[in-house]
């Protein structure tokens, strides 16, 4: 069932036949009220694209720039019938291979489609990958940078990884279907459910000095803006095919360097103290660690589709840094906190779990005792 | 935990020498009878001596669960009796699971580098003779002998801070596969939320503290049953887990303990202070299957849930999947299996 919750000039509704004239290019994103989707929303409105999104109508869509249609996905007639003729479909909804059965019939329907996967999908040279990798022993260790020929998990493995290189493989397939398949790492943006710099932006707003940081502060997991992310899909759009991509920010900025671009956005003073191996406990137990880098390699983007980076690293957390202060004031305004902008996080972590401050000050003392 | 693990390991015996106050599982020896009148003492030590040289003659390997001794007369730490069985060429196995072996005045120590109590603090607070130098004596003797003699041991480094010098396994729990239930429907927009708070012994698992944190949100307006079970069986309580959304275990210690599992098992939502960044013999990732709840962050938390609703099925989901990973008896038991083999081999 679909029903739209504003109404256009136009309805939305597929007619079969895709747009010649610039001016009427039609963008459809599905699952689109998320970091992606908002991003993505902004950056095809600006191209001239008419943008509608789609989502399952259990939270308010926000400010959206676009027609919202309520629709789940997994109801494979309705999205046919919205996507059908559209310039560009993005899917952010799709996780394993059943998920692709309903984007596979648009092969001829539609301009051009994008998924989202993951860089989750890929195979440590060592054999084992993100789904499985959780301590300093069995973490993937990857070349740097890794590309997109990268070995990725093999079939049939159950996960997140695996479930999404399944899909890629079920779209791929299809050899008709024209669809690029992103695999971003660590997204952040607004209206991110887990904005992993966050752990930095809250101590800076704290006023705390000193971050503890494992590994010397020198790991690097690329991290993706949802802005040059949606920079990507643009790109894409603008030239239909069959690809697999790469979706990181160009830096590869290490833990202490992704420290002193927010410190310095929020102009307050820093300390780095490096542990030199792992976490210690909870000291230096960033969500951006990682026992063996994780630097993709945008090259084939930049080849392919003529991408560029819309964005640099620190242009991209200063607009995460304002939607968050923005919905943490909100959030306390009406008498809640921060986990209230970020309940995943907290449901994982508690609310001091990235934020062990007693733990620290204790250890800082020690240092000068 | 001596019948789970005894449905473990086959053609093995299970011993005890003590009625358990909460579970009623059979035993192939078992003595039954209680009291501490001296005819008791007597037979329970003749039982205890009759079974010891039956073993020795028979058993390839003896796991001792916590610090049960066949010779209860004999205050040796067993040192008599493991001796006995290596002689005979039996290996022993220690499979400590927390008072047990647990040092308060090390735990003391930890208190004083970390800044928050613990499960060692809160015995003595229980129990003030577990703070005397006598009894730190006692478990510095047990630790030697078991060091000494012990073919392996198993305990949990942190949470049971020892005067154990060998490097030890970590303790794992076994809960049986069919055992694993609670339907997650009940999470589908529940009337009214359930929350279930069991302590084994009160002191030791924050009680006092989880009534005050339930009056408080009470006040604030939030509306849930709160059901506390104290020394009901556990067929009662194993029950009330499956219609419970969230689970206030337990707050001072660094590992779930039996109930922890339980909860988990049936898909609750559990709050406690078990830390994979304080206990290292945890799993990696254990942190993602419960909330991380310290003593003094449980009413923030409780809060949290109660607000965020949205959250609780998802957590219980991420427990029960730790739970069949880590704790399930076809995937616990292979690992112990195998190490038990290999010990005997």
């Amino acid at each position: 069932m679909i029903s739209a919750m504003k109404q256009s000039p136009r309805p939305w509704t597929g007619t079969g036949r895709f747009s010649a004239d610039l001016a009427d290019r039609r963008a459809l994103i599905v699952g689109g009220t998320g970091q992606i989707g908002h991003a993505a929303v902004d950056a095809l409105n600006a191209s001239g694209f008419r943008v509608a999104v789609t989502h399952r109508g259990l939270r308010d869509p926000g400010g959206l720039d676009a027609e919202i249609l309520v629709l789940d996905s997994a109801d494979d007639r309705a999205l046919r019938a919205v996507a059908r003729g559209s310039d560009l479909v993005v899917d952010t909804t799709c996780f394993t291979a059943s998920d692709a059965q309903g984007l596979i019939p648009l092969a001829g329907e539609v301009g051009s489609l994008v998924v989202i996967s993951t860089g989750s999908v890929y195979l440590g040279d060592n054999g084992t990958y993100f789904d499985i990798g959780r301590d300093e022993s069995t973490y993937p260790v990857f070349p740097v940078p890794v590309t997109e020929e990268q070995p990725t998990i093999p079939p049939g493995v159950d996960g997140y990884g695996g479930g999404k290189a399944d899909l890629e493989r079920a779209l791929l397939a299809r050899e008709d279907l024209p669809v690029s398949i992103l695999r971003p790492a660590a997204i952040h943006g607004p209206y991110s459910p887990r904005l992993r710099e966050w752990y930095f932006i809250k101590r800076a707003l704290d006023g705390r000095r000193h971050i503890i940081l494992s590994r010397n502060g020198e790991s690097r997991f690329s991290t993706t803006s949802t802005l040059n992310l949606a920079a990507l899909i643009l790109a894409c759009a603008q030239t239909p095919g069959r690809r697999i991509l790469n979706a990181v920010d160009e830096e590869g900025l290490s833990t202490r360097q992704i420290a002193e671009v927010v410190y310095r956005l929020l102009d307050v003073s820093l300390e780095v103290h490096g542990l030199p191996g792992g976490p210690d406990g909870e000291l230096g137990r960033t969500p951006l660690d990682a026992p063996h880098d994780f630097v993709c390699s945008m090259d084939r983007a930049k080849h392919e589709v003529g991408y560029q980076q819309a964005v640099s690293y620190a242009e991209a957390v200063a607009a995460d840094i304002e939607w968050v202060t923005s919905a943490v004031a909100e959030a306390e305004a009406a008498g809640g906190n921060w986990g209230d902008v970020f309940p995943s996080i907290v449901a994982r972590s508690g609310l001091e779990g990235w934020f062990p401050y007693q733990v620290e000050d204790r250890w800082i003392e020690s240092l000068h005792a | 935990m001596v019948h789970h693990i005894g449905r473990l390991i086959p053609d093995s015996r299970t011993v005890s020498l003590w009625p358990h106050p909460f579970y009623d599982f059979g035993y192939d020896a078992e003595f039954t009878r209680s009291g501490g009148d001296a005819t008791t003492r007597i037979i329970r030590g003749l039982f205890g001596a009759l079974t010891l040289g039956r073993l020795g003659g028979q058993a390839r390997g003896v796991m001792f669960l916590g610090q049960q001794s066949f010779l209860v007369g004999r205050r040796d730490a067993r040192e008599f009796e493991f001796t006995f069985l290596k002689r005979h060429g039996v290996a022993v196995v220690c499979y400590f699971v927390g008072t047990d072996i647990r040092s308060p005045a090390l735990m003391a120590k930890l208190r004083d580098e970390t800044g928050y109590e613990n499960l060692g603090t809160r015995l003595v607070v229980d129990e003030p003779s577990m703070g005397t130098p006598a009894y730190e004596d006692a478990k510095r003797r047990l630790a030697d002998v078991a060091d000494r003699l012990a073919d392996e041991i198993f305990s949990a480094s942190m949470d049971q801070l020892s005067y154990l010098r060998r490097r030890t396994r970590p303790i794992t729990y076994f809960f049986p596969d069919e055992s694993f239930g609670g339907d997650v429907s009940r999470f589908n927009s529940p009337e009214r939320l359930i929350v279930v708070h069991a302590p084994s012994k009160p002191v030791l698992k924050g009680t006092a503290l989880v009534r005050e944190v339930v009056q408080q949100l009470r006040a604030e307006g939030f509306d849930f049953e709160y059901r506390e079970l104290i020394g009901v069986p556990n067929s009662v309580v194993r029950e009330q887990l499956r219609e419970a959304h969230i689970v206030l275990n337990q707050f001072y210690a660094f590992i779930p303990g039996v109930f922890g599992i339980e909860a988990l098992a049936s898909g609750c939502a559990v709050l406690m202070s078990a830390d994979e960044h304080l206990e290292p013999d945890l799993p990696a990732g254990s942190n993602d299957a419960w909330l991380v709840t310290r003593y003094d962050q449980i009413t923030d938390h409780l809060r949290f849930l109660l607000t965020h609703p949205e959250q609780i099925g998802p957590l219980g989901q991420r427990g029960k999947e730790w739970a069949v990973e880590n704790v399930s008896f076809s995937h616990a038991g292979g690992r112990l299996r195998k190490i038990l083999d290999d010990l005997v081999s």
